[in-house]
Formats: C-alpha cells, structure tokens, sequence
C-alpha cells in the first residue's frame, strides 16, 4: 500500500471507508488523485470474523465500545437525554468497511416514487418531507454500478423500478422462510420475489460464494461473500497505488482557512496522539450520525453554527426507517440458522395509498433474527415461561420450526428529530458524546401496525399454527442513520447540494445515509452506494476542471 | 453507567424482534477464557462466587433449564462456571445485583433454597421473578448454556442438543423441510 507523508498535501482525504467512503476512495484513486482513507476502527480480515453471538450482539465487538463511547437518548428537546448503552441508540460498526461489514445485505433500490413523493402528495403538516433535487432515472447508472462492482445477487421482481441491466449474479437459493412467504402471499393475492442480497450467491470478481454458515447480521463474513466495501472497493483503491487507508484513526475536526475552505482534517491514533492530513478537498463519508457530529464540533469564527451549517439543518431531519415484526411458529422443520437471513420479499404495499389513512408505505420480507443464543435469551413468545421445564420444552421444540416476518417503512422527516452534541457527556477522546433525538411521526407508527398486522395474516395464511405480532412502540436505536445532511438546491434548507458538495464550502463534499432526503422503505444502503458513485463521478470531474 | 434493569432488557427484546436492527451492547468487554472452562474440569474453586452462592447458582441454573433423562440442561452445559467466569472478566457490574439475588433467592425458602426440593425451588423462584436482578441471573445461566462453547459454557454441545439443531460451519440447500 502506498503511504502519504502527513506533510503532504494529498489530493482528497476521505473520512470514513464504510458503504460510501469505501466507494468513493476507490473511484477517485483509480481516476487518478491521491487519497488517505481515515477510519476509526481497526482493519479486519475475512479469518477474524467467526459465529461469536456473545461477542457480536451481547459484547458489540464490531461496534464502538460503549463505555469509551456512551450515546444518549431523548424523545424531544423536552426531555434530558439519558445516557443508553444497552444498547445505544445509533448502532454501526467501526472498522474499514464500516457498516457495510456488518450489515444483513438486503439490497432494494429506491423507485421513482421515493424520490418525487412530496410533489405527488403534497406536504405534510409539521414534517419536512420535501423532493429529492435529483431522480430515480439520473441514479439508474450508479444503481447498476453498484450492482457490478459490488456484487449483488437477484432478479428483478413484478414492482422493480426499471434497470438497464439484469443483476449479475442468481439470487441465493431459498429458504424454507422464503417458500412460507410465497405460499401466504400466493394465498392472499400478493407478490413474493427472490430478494436482492449484497451477498453472492456463486463465486464473482475473484470472490466466493456464500457458504450458508447463517452468520450474516450484525456479523463480519468469514467466506467474504458479503459484498462490503472492505472485499470490494477498498482492495481495489489500495491496488492503484494511489489510496492509502489509517485504520484507528478517528479524525476531531476538518480544518479550514480564512478563505472558508478546508485545508484538512486532524485526526488522533489509538495512543492519543494528534495528527494532521492536508488535502485540497474534504470527504466525509463517516455515517449519518458521525459525520453531522464532526461538522458541529468543526465550529470556527468563519463557520460559528457549525462547519457548513448556514442553514442550522446540519444533523437534523434524522429518519430511522420504521421496523415491524410478526412471529410465527410451524408445524415442520424450516432451520432458519441456516443461509443468510432473507431469500423472499414482498412489495405489494410500497406505495402510500391514501384509502389506509396515513402516509407511507414499506416492504416486508421473511427471516430469522435470532441466533440460538438471543432465540433462548428473548425468543419466547409475551407471557409464555421464560425458564423451567415449559420453557425448556418450547426451545426444543420450536427453534427450528420459528420465523418472522419483518416490516421496513417509511420515516417523515422532521426538523425536531436529529443527532447533536450532548452538553455533558463526553467521549473517550473528549468529544461530546452523540445525542439521539426522535419521536416518530404518528403516520410513521400506523404504517408499523398496518405491516404488524400484514405479517400476522401472511404467517396465517402460509399455515403457522400460533402466530404473535409484536408491539409498535416509539423507535429508540437505529441502524439507519438517514437525512442529517441533507441533499438539496436550496441553501437555506440543505446542508449539500445535488452533487454533494456543501453549499457553504466549496472543497467540502459529503456522501453516506445523511444526504438522504426521503427515507425509503427502509434497506438504505444500495441507494448510499449508488449515491457514492455518482458523487465521486462529479468529484473526479470537479477535481479535473481545477474547481476543488 | 446504570446497571441494565429487567425493564431495559424486556424492552430490548421487543426491539431485538423488531427487524433485527440490534446489537446489544452491555458495558464489558473481552472474552471469556477457554481456562474457565479447563477450570470447570479441573474443579477448581470459583473465581467470584464463594461456595454457598456457587451452590445457590447451580441450584437455580438447575431449575431454569432442568436436566431430564432425554435432554441435558444448564447443569450439564457448565452454566454455572460459565457465570463465574462471565462476571469475572466480562459483566464485573452484574456481581452485586446477582449476589443480592441469590442472597434473597436462599432468603425465600425456609431451610435454604439450595437445600429445598424442586417444587419449593420453582416457588421461591416464582416469588421473585420481579426482583430486580432475576433476569441477570436467568442471562447468566442462558449465556451459560447457549453461547458459543469457547467462552466456557455450552460444554459438548449440550446447547444445540436442547434446540434440536445441527450447528456446522456451513450448510448446503435445502436447508429445512418446506424448501426441499
């Protein structure tokens, strides 16, 4: 790997290699520019990942640790926020790849709908739910991009948007959840499609396929068929010779001049010490929660709010897509610890339909989320025993025989819900700890009691024989970190404009789930990804006409 | 930090359902020690719990997850060793609250819970399934008798036997009876 002196000015520093970071520092290395890649955690390999459930969910080994790194959590400015570890309301893994290690690899793209929805309906009272300034047709490229040189196995379902060409790799053989998710919507006049996975189904680009271990969520992949940007964009970025990648070290603010522009980002290692990266242009890729807290704390006479924050819309409009579960126990056989978690979706109820009384709309799919150990810990149904002879018995007997059917919906965006700085607790390094501010909108929760009770009657209906939805409440944690800077034409309500450079500073780019601007259906990252490449496309072109 | 009450953990598990967007961190960090479990074998002496809580622990780790003639349980998964181990190197803060739970949970029973036959045993647990470290302790044994066996519990698959599963590194199709 090349390294770059930290006395050198290198032509693009990028802060952060996950889904977005990784893509973007590959695209602009191979186009030529010189870039350092500072991430925060460590740089893993595909033989340190194992089926550690302990570690994974109850430890958070792949994640910040809590106790260096504490959150905190309030409803509305009302409230203090409390302090909430277990577990802390962002999730997202530190290390290079980011959260595209980690993640469960559902792979949809957006539909045109997601991006012009405001103009179709009309606003919506209290929230900002506003037109993306771009469509699904000009990120139809950067979607099959995606879908190439990271690896995305499927094959387009009866509601996909157009595509400009098939996926590259066959969707991932079905589960017995996915066969149960056909057979209820087959009964109920619904669409079932194989869902597309950021996971290869058969050997792709040098990679191999899946080996079905079932370790997918929340876990780092041994076979390296999960496509993240650590196996994909972020070998191919060090090959060129013109990217170097700092794991460990997490940067404390972007610098700039008395012109307004950066100049580069100070970062600390692992032992404390401070270090400085020069650069003529400035990436932050580092997650809807971190980058919105780096441009706070990069406060300056010239930038007083915040670093490119004119607009006070820096970390705010937080949207977490809504989740819904419903559980259902069968009278044979389906080992869903087996395979990755989704091999079926249903997308019959995307769209908002005004005659179901709320905005919004999602996608469900089949799956299991428990490994054995969370199934034992958590995976009895409300008021059954939770220990002694019945419990023991229900393990035994229903641990292969369980699955859920999982909503993903839409959030409002809305001013009042936001990552800020906590103003009393710190981090490890002295930082003021990320404050978590969210109350869903009342049409955000009728849209997870309307896919609750979807998936009660889809289990009904493919013949599970006790079945549970389980309660909508108020979110608390999330690992869609969406909106916080958001995309826009607007300077006075957005934070980036449509090619992601700040409106407030002209060598300041930034790309990861915070340019969103409408939620989605949930499963963000494709779109995070297609967004990437389409910003360091604008980037490398930027660059070339002198304009960073 | 606070320590994690049943409340945290029965909404934790509301959201664990919930679309798996979780990871749940508690507030240790490490892994426990393959020794713990060379400990177990050996017989050596618990590292945090004295003799009488150690036998308070086993005998409540009996009744959560009991052995039968078909199916091993938490006795035989060491979870008792495993929880030793587990708040010795990974949940320190969890020491007090499960001393002060097995200090009540022999409190309850007249003659000493350990002591008492199976039926006062479920009693006294039942009379204090509210106490406020009963889930600690319930994790400890669950911990003990499902988590991956290189922390120390788990001892010859006695887990995977209770869930009537096959855990392999890898799997091919089909994988369960309705995708044949």
């Amino acid at each position: 790997m090349r390294r770059f002196q930290e006395r050198d000015e290198v032509d693009f520093v990028v802060v952060g290699s996950g889904a977005a970071g990784g893509v973007i520092a590959k695209e602009l290395a191979t186009a030529g520019f010189s870039v350092v890649v500072l991430e925060q955690g460590p740089w893993r390999r595909n033989e340190d990942f194992g089926h550690d459930e302990l570690g994974t969910w109850i430890l958070g080994e792949l994640g910040p640790p809590p106790e260096r790194f504490p959150q905190t959590f309030r409803r509305d400015e009302g409230e203090e926020a409390q302090v909430q570890n277990t577990p802390p309301p962002l999730i997202y893994a530190q290390g290079v790849g980011g959260s595209s290690v980690h993640f469960t690899a559902n792979f949809w793209r957006l539909r045109p709908v997601d991006f012009q929805e405001r103009s179709l309906l009309g606003p919506i009272s209290g929230t900002g739910f506003a037109d993306w300034p771009i469509t699904y047709e000009e990120l139809e490229p950067y979607y099959t991009k995606v879908d190439w040189e990271i690896g995305v196995s499927g094959v387009p379902g009866p509601f996909d948007p157009p595509r400009s060409r098939p996926y590259p790799v066959p969707p991932l053989p079905v589960k017995s959840s996915g066969v149960l998710l056909e057979r209820g919507a087959e009964r109920l006049g619904w669409h079932a499609q194989p869902a597309p996975m950021a996971i290869l189904s058969e050997p792709y680009d040098g990679r191999a396929g899946c080996i079905h271990c079932g370790f997918c969520m929340a876990y780092g992949c041994e076979a390296g068929a999960k496509s993240s940007t650590l196996v994909t964009s972020i070998p191919r970025a060090v090959a060129s010779g013109n990217c170097e990648v700092r794991p460990e070290s997490t940067v404390l603010r972007v610098e700039t001049n008395r012109e307004g522009r950066c100049t580069g980002v100070v970062y600390v290692d692992t032992a404390g010490t401070e270090h400085r990266q020069g650069a003529r242009a400035v990436v932050l890729s580092a997650n809807g929660a971190e980058t919105p807290r780096l441009l706070l704390l990069s406060e300056s006479s010239l930038f007083p709010q915040g670093l490119a924050n004119s607009s006070g819309k820096v970390g705010k409009y937080l949207m977490c897509n809504g989740q819904s579960a419903a559980v259902g126990i069968f009278p044979d056989r389906l080992n869903e610890h087996k395979s990755v978690q989704v091999t079926r979706i249903i997308h019959d109820f995307y769209e908002t339909d005004p005659r179901r009384g709320f905005y919004g709309g999602g996608g469900m799919d089949g799956r299991f989320t428990f490994g054995p150990l969370l199934f034992a810990l958590w995976g009895t149904f409300p008021g059954d025993p939770s220990w002694g002879p019945e419990y023991k018995r229900f393990l035994h007997q229903t641990y292969t025989r369980t699955m859920e059917v999982a909503g993903h919906t839409t959030s409002l965006a809305m001013e009042s819900n936001s990552i800020s700085l906590d103003p009393e607790v710190r981090d490890h390094w002295g930082r003021p700890a990320l404050r978590m501010t969210y109350r869903d909108y009342p049409d955000d929760l009728a849209a997870m009691r309307f896919f609750t009770d979807r998936g009660v009657e889809l289990l009904e209906a493919a013949g599970a024989h006790r079945v549970a939805g389980l309660p909508v409440e108020g979110t608390s944690l999330t690992a869609h970190l969406l909106g916080t800077c958001r995309m826009g034409d607007d300077p006075e309500n957005s934070v980036v404009d449509r090619y992601h450079r700040a409106h407030d500073v002209p060598n300041l780019f930034i790309c990861d789930g915070s340019s969103m601007v409408t939620s989605g259906r949930g499963q963000p990252t494709m779109t995070i990804q297609a967004l990437a490449f389409r910003a360091a496309d604008h980037m490398v072109e930027a660059a070339r006409r002198g304009e960073i | 930090m606070p320590d994690p009450t049943r409340r945290d953990f029965v909404r934790s598990s509301a959201d664990m359902l919930k679309g798996g967007w979780l990871l749940l961190h508690l507030p240790a960090l490490g892994t426990l020690a393959a020794c713990s479990r060379e400990a177990a074998e050996r017989g050596d002496a618990f590292q945090v719990f004295t003799p009488d809580e150690g036998r308070t622990m086993a005998a409540l780790a009996r009744r959560i997850l009991p052995s039968d003639p078909e199916l091993p349980g938490a006795e035989e998964a060491g979870a008792v060793y495993f929880a030793d181990g587990a708040l010795a190197r990974l949940f320190p803060e969890w020491t007090e609250p499960t001393r002060s739970f097995l200090r009540d949970l022999e409190a309850g029973s007249p003659g000493g819970f350990s002591r008492s036959f199976t039926e006062a045993q479920d009693e006294a647990i039942r009379a204090l399934e509210d106490h406020p470290s009963f889930e600690l302790a319930r994790m400890l044994v669950v911990m003990g008798t499902f988590s991956d066996p290189h922390h120390g519990g788990n001892r010859e698959g006695a887990g995977w036997r209770i869930l009537d599963a096959e855990f392999l590194p890898a799997y091919a199709p089909p994988f369960g009876d309705y995708d044949r």
